[in-house]
């Protein structure tokens, strides 16, 4: 069954090597779409970066890239970037198989099913297509999930501390490993040893970034910075962008510190309520973030639906099928870039259009978080009354 | 009184004859193409002697260098000050090459560059943004809204017209280029004005007498320009000044607009149809333009000159490049003056206070001496139809028989997010390089690229070209569009934004000075827009989405799960439903209370 899930990814990296082999514009659609670039995250500014780099012009001088220093560094040394997004995509999917396997919950796909959503999954290969860095950052995710779950704590945590400095919002796991850590090993040093391996790697990190940008720390504002002050207001999927275009200068900074405490808010709660089920809140967690943060792609979008294969387990309670919810999902981001088109090209329509488009994506999101939250509650609830999961009990809560 | 009247007027003839200002006035007439006519007028004016570092509290005599920009330059340690106002579109094919060479000619709008000296770069800026406000109350533009997002700090072109300054004198500072652009800025009478309050004779005497505002913006084309450079000697510095107004002007629309002051449809009597062509009484192709014509200076002016300029250390002079085999030029004032040949031109001089005026008598306008035709033809336009991202595209012909060097100057501003990795030549739309291309290199020597940086700095591209003998090179660049905040649109936002001209100067190929400059238009790019009366329901709607989810999680995360039968059990016994159940009770027994009574 392992072999064949196997031979099903290998399928699906041919499948995102062939596409831009047979349709090379492929990549620059996307990565002008709006559905999957975003001026922090976009190929184009990667490859403006990568090109500055190679010309000895300093790339951190102007407001167009975004990216880590060590990031761009490998980028500039990569060739065929095809095969490295469709290795990077399909490791990925390999990576779902072994989390698969690892976890603890009684009903679940098995790998073959696993890597079939995951091979021939059309957001995870348009995601691919469109090379954007988000790629990276869900892998980075990911592989932080499985070290996890294989208790391999150091890993994970240089893991993490990699997913920190290539994305801002990636710190927030911090608190779910922690909470896996102190479970595991049930020490508090061994957290707090934990803590400080963790800022050593990404001091580490940050401080040969430093020395590789001539002593600038222009880079810690243009990637860091940029997210957390919402500097580049360009439409995208999320709800920041039009809040922050329309809103009157002199409430901007307090809006701004309300929209970046309101996408931690959850971690710590998250956290301590599903203690024991810490993959469970990390996954809510990156649901949260795909309306919570400051620019979300249908990339980020594409780690939680295609982590929603692993949580079989709850999908009984569910008010929505998961198929539903799917489909919900791929209704609104067809109609997204409808919209987009209407406002941008045609001129026929306006940005509410597209904003409003964006308001039902953020509901649906929001239903399904917390569709897969009730119905976690209730399974927990039938545990701990050592209930069949099929006993009709009405559940409601106080 | 009257006895006193007399000897102080002789007196004052007598300064006029003898003492004399260093002044200079002329103005050429040069016909065009297609009936157009350039005119051409110069002053020149040079500052009485002064040292660079006098202390503030000494006072200065300026002469007939104007009182109003001296001050200003010396408070800003300006040492060289190039300003331009342009409105109108330049078409090289008919009219030729810029006259004198684009050294003198602007772009769309407002151009300002200056040579400043400081210490460092900051206070310069500071001296810069001082300067560019007085300029703006003296001249009545809106050079007050030039900050740093749109000053550039040129490296290669707009480089220091008076070298002397580095030579003769050592100076106490360094010295920092800046440029600026208002491409949106119409240029206009109210510019004018103050224009010629810089001169001696302030609009009043000389040929500066003929120009008024309605006639001088009546043109096709026309740019003014003001050039303020220090020459030194030893510790003496002077300012020149040279201030241009060229104009070109239909002659025959200019004469049609003096005869209607109100356009109105030709009668269908005095139409003058192509015979060649099929015409009756509802076709007519119109014939070509009118080949004779007769125009004086009144009839393109609406004014005489009013005599010389006096005080002007050479007398004023008027000239005009004809062909005289077509063109005649006549001379018409109180006494006989003959133009007499000087070269090529035709000229005659002005030395007294008669009203001149200029007759031209035309047999042939077709007949004219031909046209230089510029080293370069270049145009720069907009693709892409999105309002997210766009492209800008620069065609440059070379049509002379030698490879040409030039140099593009491009001041982007921040909103425009270009790729310089997109950048592409096309030559002869036939092979396409891209930047990261070897063979690239070949023609594209040079690129200096300073990125831009939001809200405050332009992102500045200056590409040093060389274009093959009789060839056309195409370069395209890509760049992305930001959002602006609410605030920060301009009304009329969705009128589009206005990109200022790119600078083209071909360069010799020896010595790389400038020996041709040229701009291609303004460029007019619509940014994405918000709806603007959206401010509340944003926030409205965003808030109640995000309190929506908030709700629910929250609550999911912290209330207890029951069933629902104990739910309902509990809520009996809570203390909420007992104290509801008390209330009703007594609100019972007051009712049965009050009935009964």
């Amino acid at each position: 069954m392992v072999e064949s899930a196997y031979s099903i990814l290998t399928t699906g990296f041919f499948i995102r090597l062939a596409v831009p082999a047979l349709y090379p514009q492929i990549t620059s659609i996307l990565d002008n779409s709006v559905l999957f670039s975003t001026p922090i995250s976009s190929f184009r500014s990667l490859q403006e970066g990568v090109f500055l780099l190679t010309n000895n012009i300093d790339p951190y001088a102007g407001e167009v890239v975004h990216f880590p220093p060590l990031l761009l560094v490998l980028f500039s040394r990569l060739r065929h970037l095809n095969v490295v997004f469709a290795a990077l995509d399909s490791f990925i999917g390999f990576l779902l198989v072994q989390i698969n396997k690892n976890t603890k919950y009684s009903t679940k796909f098995s790998s073959g099913v696993v890597a079939t959503f995951y091979a021939f999954n059309p957001l995870a290969i348009l995601s691919t297509l469109s090379k954007s860095t988000t790629v990276v950052n869900n892998l980075s995710l990911i592989l932080l999930f499985h070290f996890t779950l294989q208790n391999k704590f150091k890993a994970s945590i240089v893991t993490l501390a990699v997913s920190t400095y290539l994305t801002y919002y990636n710190w927030y796991f911090i608190v779910p490993l922690m909470f896996s850590v102190y479970q595991s090993t049930h020490s508090q040093q061994a957290v707090v040893r934990s803590v400080i391996l963790y800022v050593a790697s990404v001091s580490a990190l940050l401080y040969s970034s430093y020395i590789l940008t001539n002593n600038s720390l222009r880079f810690l504002y243009l990637n860091y910075a940029s997210i957390v002050l919402f500097k580049k207001i360009v439409p995208n999927i999320g709800l920041w962008w039009y809040f922050f275009t329309e809103i009157f200068d002199f409430f901007s900074s307090f809006y701004l510190s309300v929209f970046n405490i309101y996408s931690f808010i959850f971690v710590v709660p998250l956290a301590t309520r599903f203690r024991n089920d810490l993959l469970f809140a990390s996954w809510i967690l990156a649901g949260f973030l795909n309306f919570a943060k400051a620019y979300p792609t249908v990339t980020d979008l594409n780690l939680f639906y295609s982590m929603l294969i692993l949580f079989k387990v709850y999908y009984k309670k569910l008010r929505f099928s998961p198929f539903l919810s799917y489909l919900g999902v791929i209704l609104i981001l067809t109609l997204l870039p409808v919209f987009y088109y209407v406002w941008m090209s045609l001129n026929s329509g306006n940005a509410n259009f597209f904003y409003a488009i964006g308001l039902v994506l953020s509901i649906l999101q929001t239903i399904i978080v917390s569709d897969f939250l009730w119905s976690k509650i209730q399974t927990e609830y039938f545990e701990s009354k050592n209930l069949n999961i099929d006993t009709i009990v009405k559940l409601t809560q106080i | 009184m009257k006895e006193f009247l007399l000897p102080v007027l002789l007196l004052c003839a007598l300064c006029r004859a003898s003492v004399q200002y260093p002044f200079e006035e002329s103005l050429e007439f040069k016909p065009l193409e297609r009936n157009n006519l350039l005119a051409s007028f110069n002053f020149r004016i040079n500052s009485t002697e002064f040292e660079l570092y006098e202390p503030d509290d000494k006072t200065f005599h300026y002469s007939t260098f104007s009182k109003l920009l001296g001050p200003i330059l010396r408070e800003t340690n300006t040492r060289e000050l190039h300003l331009r106002f342009s409105q109108g579109w330049y078409d090289p094919e008919v009219y030729g090459e810029l006259p004198l060479k684009g050294k003198h000619s602007g772009g769309t709008g407002v151009e300002l560059w200056a040579l400043l000296e400081g210490q460092n770069e900051e206070s310069v800026f500071k001296d810069w943004i001082k300067l560019v406000n007085s300029l703006s109350g003296l001249f009545c533009a809106s050079l007050n809204f030039i900050d740093s997002s749109s000053t550039t700090y040129p490296a290669t072109v707009f480089q220091p017209a008076a070298p002397v300054l580095d030579q003769g004198l050592s100076l106490k500072n360094d010295l920092f280029l800046l440029r600026s652009a208002l491409p949106r800025e119409p240029v206009c009478t109210e510019n004018l004005t103050p224009f010629l309050k810089l001169l001696p004779t302030k609009g009043k005497a000389g040929i500066s007498s003929l120009l008024t505002g309605h006639k001088v913006f009546n043109s096709q084309w026309s740019s003014m320009s003001i050039d303020v450079t220090t020459h030194c000697s030893g510790t003496k510095c002077h300012y020149e000044m040279e201030q241009f107004i060229n104009l070109i002007l239909d002659v025959p629309m200019t004469l049609e607009r003096n005869r209607m002051p109100i356009p109105k449809p030709t009668p269908g009597s005095e139409l003058k149809c192509d015979p060649t062509k099929p015409f009756d009484a509802f076709h007519c192709f119109p014939l070509d333009d009118i080949s004779q014509l007769e125009f004086s200076l009144t009839d393109l002016f609406g004014k005489k000159i009013q005599g010389g300029a006096l005080l002007a250390s050479r007398p004023t002079k008027v000239c005009a490049d004809l062909n005289l085999d077509s063109w005649s030029m006549e001379v018409q004032t109180d006494i006989q003056t003959t133009p007499t040949l000087e070269g090529e031109k035709t000229c005659f001089v002005i030395e007294d206070t008669n009203e001149y005026n200029v007759l031209f008598k035309v047999k042939d306008t077709k007949r004219i001496k031909p046209l230089k035709s510029p080293p370069i033809f270049a145009s720069r336009s907009l693709s892409g139809y999105s309002q997210d991202s766009g492209g800008f595209r620069i065609d440059v012909k070379n049509p002379t028989d030698q490879d040409s060097d030039i140099v593009i100057f491009e001041s982007i501003p921040w909103f425009v997010r270009i790729y310089l990795h997109t950048l592409t030549l096309t030559i002869n739309s036939t092979i396409t390089h891209i930047v990261s291309d070897p063979q690239f290199d070949q023609y594209v020597k040079g690129i200096i690229y300073n990125p831009a940086i939001d809200r405050q700095k332009p992102s500045h591209l200056e590409l040093l070209v060389s274009i093959p003998a009789h060839t056309k090179i195409k370069l395209s660049l890509e760049f992305d569009k930001a959002m602006l905040l609410y605030a920060e649109y301009p009304p009329d936002a969705n009128h589009g934004f206005e990109i200022e001209p790119a600078v083209i100067s071909v360069l010799d190929r020896d010595s790389h000075k400038v020996v041709y400059e040229m701009r291609t238009t303004t460029a007019l790019l619509t940014l994405p827009t918000p709806d603007f009366s959206m401010p509340y329901n944003v926030i409205i709607l965003t808030s109640t989405v995000m309190s929506l989810a908030f709700g629910s999680i929250f609550n999911l995360l912290t209330k207890q799960t029951v069933t629902e039968e104990e739910a309902e059990s509990r809520a009996k016994e809570s203390r909420v439903t007992r104290l509801r159940f008390t209330i009703k009770q007594r609100v019972q027994r007051i009712k049965s209370l009050l009935r009964r009574s």
